[in-house]
């Protein structure tokens, strides 16, 4: 069973919901932003969209929604843990990711589709792709220039933390290619374990070919594997 | 305020946030483009912040500071991309408040602020 979390003003919660009930055909179910226990699922993602208004940070509110204390057992336990768009910035938030998402480099509201590079398969959530593989996924957010002191990126480094970069269709990266301003283009990053991944573009919408792609299956099946114990 | 035994005192406490040195600040950038575009000279940075202005009440000014410090690290602020400074005032009563402001006003300007 796979549970999404529902913060009070998220939007991408159904989203996030039917991609994996609909197109990934396994059980999932919404989960309350006040519930104590998620001992009993086997991963959990936070969906996009503007919880709490975005009021103060984007994430900043969430962090203290009572589902986060167990979110946090959760993720030390090594559960698989997803958080798409504001869900990464509420990891982020939360310290379960480092770094964090500042405003995009132009102040505007990007909504469009974009390349990724994968730059670590071996991940909980990128197990069936490969270092290099090209995945086109939308992107849309205000704050999406993720940041990190340049400490916190030699760990990262150190770790290989970075899952994926923005890039064009080829897997080139560049300045061009980099809607939002990320530091090195970082479209999404992991916890050194690579249980707990952020990704600011949005899998779950690139799951049909009729909203334009299906390159978001891979992430969301990667977790499979791993629940079901054939991670590699 | 000499000679005043009072256990508990309600302080103005004015916090601003600033992102750190070396952190991008788009916003702070368009702004110093407008007011280049508007004219104005000599303008070498803008950085944008927000800030509050809160009422505490502690037993003294370093109370307050902590209070305040700690609400920073765990909310107010993101300690990853921001930095903050905290101003502590105290919060005078009506009459104090008054009688200082007219006293004030018939010295010299630019005394006699007490963040109301």
């Amino acid at each position: 069973m796979i549970g999404v979390i529902s913060f009070h003003g998220s939007n991408g919660d159904h989203d996030a919901l039917d991609a994996m009930t609909q197109a990934v055909g396994v059980e999932a179910r919404l989960v309350d932003s006040r519930e104590q226990d998620l001992s009993r699922l086997d991963a959990v993602i936070l969906p996009g969209g503007f919880s709490y208004g975005d009021h103060l940070r984007c994430g900043a509110i969430a962090r203290f929604a009572p589902v986060m204390r167990p979110l946090a057992e959760f993720a030390a336990r090594g559960g698989p843990v997803l958080g798409i768009c504001n869900g990464f910035q509420i990891l982020c938030e939360a310290g379960l990711l480092p770094g964090a998402l500042r405003q995009n480099r132009t102040l505007r509201f990007h909504c469009f589709w974009t390349h990724v590079r994968v730059e670590r398969a071996h991940t909980v959530w990128t197990g069936l792709l490969s270092q290099g593989d090209v995945a086109e996924l939308p992107i849309a957010h205000g704050e999406g220039a993720y940041v990190a002191d340049e400490a916190t990126l030699a760990i990262m480094r150190r770790n290989r933390q970075v899952v994926a970069c923005y890039s064009d269709a080829s897997g080139n990266i560049s300045h061009e290619h980099n809607p939002n301003g990320s530091l090195e283009s970082i479209a999404s990053v992991c916890n050194e374990r690579g249980n707990v991944v952020g990704l600011m573009p949005h899998p779950e919408r690139a799951c049909d070919p009729l909203l334009g792609g299906t390159d978001g299956l891979k992430f969301l099946r990667s977790a499979l594997l791993f629940t079901s114990g054939e991670q590699r | 305020m000499v000679g005043r035994e009072r256990s508990v005192e309600t302080y103005a406490v004015s916090v601003m946030i600033l992102p750190k040195t070396g952190v991008n600040d788009p916003e702070g950038d368009f702004i110093g483009d407008g007011l280049r575009d508007l004219g104005f000279q000599g303008l070498t940075s803008v950085r944008a912040g927000r800030f509050f202005r809160l009422r505490i009440m502690a037993e003294d000014p370093n109370a307050a500071f902590r209070r305040a410090d700690e609400m920073c690290q765990r909310l107010l602020a993101n300690p990853v991309i921001e930095t903050y400074e905290i101003e502590i005032a105290p919060v005078l009563d009506a009459a104090t408040a008054t009688s200082l402001t007219s006293r004030a006003s018939l010295a010299s300007p630019g005394s006699g602020g007490n963040g109301q």
